[in-house]
């Protein structure tokens, strides 16, 4: 089963997205924060992560920028997700490696599509 | 209630009181500390949107603006701004209880919400519609809502955006194409004069047909009974279908330029049915028919085969509009004008050859097509952005996905470029398809809107019954419990039990590891019973007894390490109450123009939760007795030559089995001889009865009922319904509270509290035989003393001990004397707030701890008791109240005075 991991601090958001893509078929992976995400990617084969922006301990610019540092995960489609999409948001996102930038709460019918398009396992 | 808005409440709470606690340093030079408010604020509303929580998710997503600029530095601090964000957040929370009392989501007061949004747009210096703009628009589930949902509410934001997309290239501003324009004009336009009907009449037959349907407006306006006596409001949605070059509509509708939004259309949308899973084989038919007669160019045929199909097919469906519209376009279009009649065939066509090339791959449903659109479109964004970063393989990598819808992609992208021709390239063949989706839902909306028009009216008036209640403010809460503090202490302690703190409590790993090793330690000591049982035939009574007390030692340690962690668990530190002061001090005391600094000390001191809940208003009210009464006016204090900043102190700490708070103003103090005169003045008191008084007790004659020194009622305290009802509530779980005050140095208020209210401590005696418990709280010690050492003073009796007078009780009526030893008789020494009194008992039987019930029905407000207990053989014992006895020992005083 393709394995999505979710990254919130908000665990409202995390079982919103969670309850969805289980919904779709999903293993579902939760992270609080982007060095939880970071040790839990080791572990478990991601087909797709979806990132919150802002987050503490370590925010989701600073996890994508290290997740990629690694070869493992260097096509790995990233979505970030934010309440707060605005330009320099996006720019930020794209260039520390993320491939898609959305507002939260993400359209089930997006993600749905995302997931179909992405998780082929 | 939903368990998504349910643990977002939780966690609304959280994050609430983290902001509350921290607001108001956020000016202050620690960046980390405004950053981590704003991260609060931004998962509250990132929560509150996910939830569907409109109102909460306004009011956060300007706040939240607000705290994002203070982070980037681009707007200077201002402390006002610390105030502003306060009183969002404080209408948050009241939605939050709101929501929590009603378990659904409920509707913030319109204006209340706009004001609060107005203030924080003002201080950061931006204009409202923006804002109310920016928000993600969502789509409504139930048609009903509309009548009480915001606007914007209304619209999908997919639908906006692709009316917005279209590309003002050479072609499409010059050449002819058949256009969807759809009018998002303002209801009063009519009223200047604009009348967009006749607008489009200039355009002539360029305008193949003119959809109207009930707008959101419109039908809001209608059923809320908005008053349009001339009939000006313009209350149609208008979308017109026009077959003209850009520019000539732009000549005609210049005067709604503004207010329009396009859709290029063609016979691929028009023609698209793909998604339709009911009735396929009839379509499919029918688009080859349709095919034939484009090739043939007979418009009657054309339609004729539509009008066959359209009697078919369940006229519900999604095809059946579709084709309905497909027709209602083919029969305007006038066979005389080709050119129009070529276009629209030349894109039939093309939708003819495309769909005999598809094959081999994946079909794309409608969420894919999303998608992928919503996918190639950022990456073009990425690529012809000049900011971001060249990173060909990335974006290689995100294509490849999509290979499996399009089996003509490229093997392989030599350079960016030929990576943009490709998504433009795609993005085209997308764009098509996944348009008609957002024009079927347009459809369906219209649809729904006519139903909302016949069928509201008569659910308007129930709606606007159901609408949800926004909780009163603190502030009128509080004003609630000054003006009827006898009717509804009751129901003010409800209220308070949900809102002082969450309905959950948090409790770490360690404490359930703990618990389970707890439990499973139990569970053996029960496994063991049975063997007991079995081996009982082997044994005489003594050794029973033995093995019997071994067990239930080993049973009593686990039980009651079992207690003191589940109490534990209960225990929450009293910052919960502490953290809501800071902004009460700091309200009060701009609005009385004092200056105050408040000290806060020992909010790690842990009290029970019911404690902590109740607690709350009586804090509340001693808080704003010092700020009204004790602290004076800056000039005042000037005068008196004290810091004209006021300085009160909050402190907590624990003794022994209870915690003392303590609430120090350096205020005026309370004129003890004012109070008196009062007290005399409204005959409360005789004058004998307070010249027997210690000083600390006359300040506390403030707390008799019916008793105020204010000489005007001021808005926060003084009705003469203050100190008596907080003592009754404090003691009314066991506390009590003292005063000590000093003229000119201030006042202090010292409150006692039991750190826990589920198992109250007894000294069990027995009087005839009966059980009885002394709250170990009030009893100071036990002695024996011989009959010989009691004094006859007045006719009263005392007992000297350790140098000290303690008058001595003796109840004749519940006494068994012949049983008494004269030489040991057994008493108990009570400490009731300072007085002493030596009550005599037949038996003293030791500590006990039990669970006490409250006495009910008609031994309710009992003088003597104030509760009940079970004792482990099933017995009842009664617990006395000591208040009560000191109240019988006065009364026999008073009894021995008149028979002398």
């Amino acid at each position: 089963m393709a394995k999505v991991m979710v990254v919130d601090d908000s665990k409202t958001v995390r079982s919103y997205h969670g309850s969805l893509l289980k919904g779709f078929g999903i293993e579902v992976v939760e992270a609080e924060n982007g060095m939880e995400a970071l040790e839990k990617s080791l572990d478990n084969d991601i087909d797709m992560y979806l990132v919150d922006v802002n987050m503490p301990i370590m925010d989701g610019y600073s996890f994508v920028q290290e997740i990629r540092k690694n070869d493992k995960f260097k096509n790995t489609p990233i979505i970030m997700i934010t309440t707060q999409a605005k330009e320099d948001d996006k720019i930020q996102a794209y260039n520390v490696g993320a491939n898609l930038f959305e507002t939260k709460p993400i359209k089930p019918d997006y993600l749905k599509g995302f997931v179909d398009i992405f998780c082929t396992k | 209630m939903n368990p998504l808005l349910e643990q977002f409440l939780q966690e609304a709470r959280e994050n609430l009181a983290f902001i509350d606690q921290n607001l108001s340093d956020i000016g202050g030079d620690d960046p980390e500390l405004l950053n981590s408010v704003f991260r609060a604020a931004h998962t509250l509303k990132g929560g509150s949107g996910i939830v569907g929580f409109e109102s909460v998710k306004d009011i956060t997503h300007s706040a939240e603006d607000l705290l994002d600029m203070l982070r980037a530095s681009k707007i200077e601090f201002k402390p006002e701004m610390v105030d502003v964000l306060y009183d969002a957040f404080d209408e948050v929370l009241n939605l939050i209880e709101a929501a929590e009392d009603s378990e659904d989501i409920v509707d913030a007061d319109e204006d209340t919400k706009k004001s609060i949004v107005k203030s924080l747009n003002d201080i950061m210096g931006k204009d409202d519609k923006k804002v109310e703009w920016s928000c993600p628009l969502q789509l409504v589930d139930d048609p009903k809502s509309i009548i009480n949902m915001d606007i914007k509410t209304l619209k999908s934001d997919a639908f906006t955006l692709h009316f917005e997309d279209i590309k003002l290239d050479e072609n499409t501003i010059n050449d002819k194409h058949l256009f969807a324009v759809n009018f998002d004009i303002d209801t009063s336009c009519m009223v200047f004069g604009n009348d967009p009907i006749y607008t489009l009449s200039l355009l002539g037959d360029s305008v193949i047909y003119i959809n109207t349907t009930m707008s959101e407006d419109g039908a809001k306006n209608i059923l809320s009974g908005l008053d349009d006596e001339e009939g000006l409001n313009l209350c149609v949605d208008i979308t017109a279908f026009i077959y003209a070059s850009y520019e000539e509509i732009e000549d005609s509708l210049f005067n709604f330029m503004d207010e329009l939004r396009f859709l290029k259309l063609d016979a691929n949308l028009l023609l698209d049915m793909d998604v339709e899973i009911e009735d396929l084989d009839i379509l499919i038919e029918l688009k080859n028919d349709l095919m034939t007669h484009i090739k043939d160019k007979n418009q009657d045929l054309f339609i004729e085969s539509i009008s066959k199909t359209l009697e078919l097919i369940n006229s519900t469906s999604i095809a059946y509009k579709k084709l309905l519209r497909l027709k209602i376009i083919a029969e305007a279009i006038d066979v005389n004008n080709l050119n129009k009649l070529n276009y629209f065939v030349d894109s039939l066509s093309s939708v003819a050859s495309k769909s005999n090339s598809d094959s081999g791959t994946k079909v794309a449903d409608k969420n894919v097509n999303e998608a992928l659109m919503e996918m190639f479109r950022q990456q073009l964004k990425a690529i012809e952005s000049n900011d971001v970063k060249e990173d060909k393989d990335r974006i290689i990598s995100m294509l490849s996905f999509a290979r499996a819808y399009d089996s003509d992609m490229p093997e392989n992208f030599e350079s960016i470029d030929e990576i943009k021709q490709y998504i433009n390239k795609a993005l085209g063949l997308i764009d098509e398809n996944s348009v008609v989706e957002d024009e079927v839902v347009k459809e369906e909306k219209e649809v729904i809107e006519d139903v909302v028009v016949k069928d509201e009216p008569i659910a308007k008036e129930e709606k606007v019954v159901e609408a949800p209640k926004v909780e009163p403010t603190p502030e009128v809460k509080a004003e609630v419990v000054k003006d009827t503090p006898a009717k509804k202490p009751t129901a003010e302690k409800e209220v308070h039990k949900k809102n002082v703190i969450g309905k959950t409590v948090k409790i770490d790993q360690d404490s359930i590891d703990h618990l389970m090793n707890i439990v499973g330690e139990l569970l053996v000591a029960k496994n063991s019973l049975p063997y007991l049982a079995d081996g009982v035939h082997n044994m005489n009574s003594e050794s029973i007894k033995r093995a019997i007390l071994e067990k239930y030692t080993f049973i009593n340690r686990l039980s009651e390490q079992l207690q003191d962690l589940i109490m534990g668990m209960r225990m929450l530190p009293i910052s919960y109450v502490f953290d809501r002061y800071p902004k009460l001090v700091r309200d009060i005391s701009k609005n009385l123009n004092k200056k105050v600094t408040l000290k806060m000390d020992g909010g790690e001191t842990k009290l029970d939760k019911n404690i902590i809940e109740m607690m709350a208003d009586p804090m509340i009210h001693i808080m704003r007795n010092s700020l009204d009464h004790g602290i004076e006016l800056p000039e005042v204090r000037k005068e008196a030559e004290k810091d004209p900043v006021g300085l009160i102190e909050l402190k907590a700490y624990s003794q022994s089995d209870k915690i003392i708070i303590e609430i120090k103003d350096d205020g005026a103090g309370i004129n003890v001889e004012k109070v008196i005169q009062k007290v005399l003045e409204k005959e409360l008191l005789t004058l004998d009865q307070i010249d027997a008084l210690s000083d600390n007790q006359k300040a506390e004659l403030v707390m008799l009922p019916g008793l105020s020194t204010a000489d005007e009622i001021s808005e926060y305290s003084g009705r003469g319904v203050g100190m008596d009802v907080v003592r009754k509530s404090i003691e009314g779980f066991g506390g009590t509270i003292s005063i000590s005050t000093s003229i000119g140095k201030g006042t202090t208020i010292t409150l006692t509290i039991p750190v826990s209210l589920a198992v109250t401590s007894l000294l069990h005696v027995s009087l005839s035989e009966i059980h009885y418990g002394f709250p170990m709280e009030s009893v100071s010690e036990t002695v024996k003393i011989s009959k010989k050492d009691i004094e006859l003073l007045h006719g009263e009796q005392f007992i000297y001990l350790r140098g000290e007078v303690i008058p001595l009780l003796f109840v004749e009526s519940m006494l068994d004397k012949d049983s008494l030893d004269d030489e040991n008789l057994p008493i108990v020494v009570l400490n009731i707030k300072g007085n002493l009194l030596a009550v005599v008992v037949n038996e003293l039987l030791g500590q006990l701890d039990v669970v006490q019930k409250p006495l009910e029905g008609v031994l309710d407000s009992h003088p003597l008791f104030s509760g009940t207990a079970l004792l482990g053989n099933g017995q009842i014992i009664m617990v006395l109240d000591p208040l009560g006895m000191l109240g019988l020992a006065h009364e026999i005083k008073i009894k021995v005075e008149e028979a002398s």
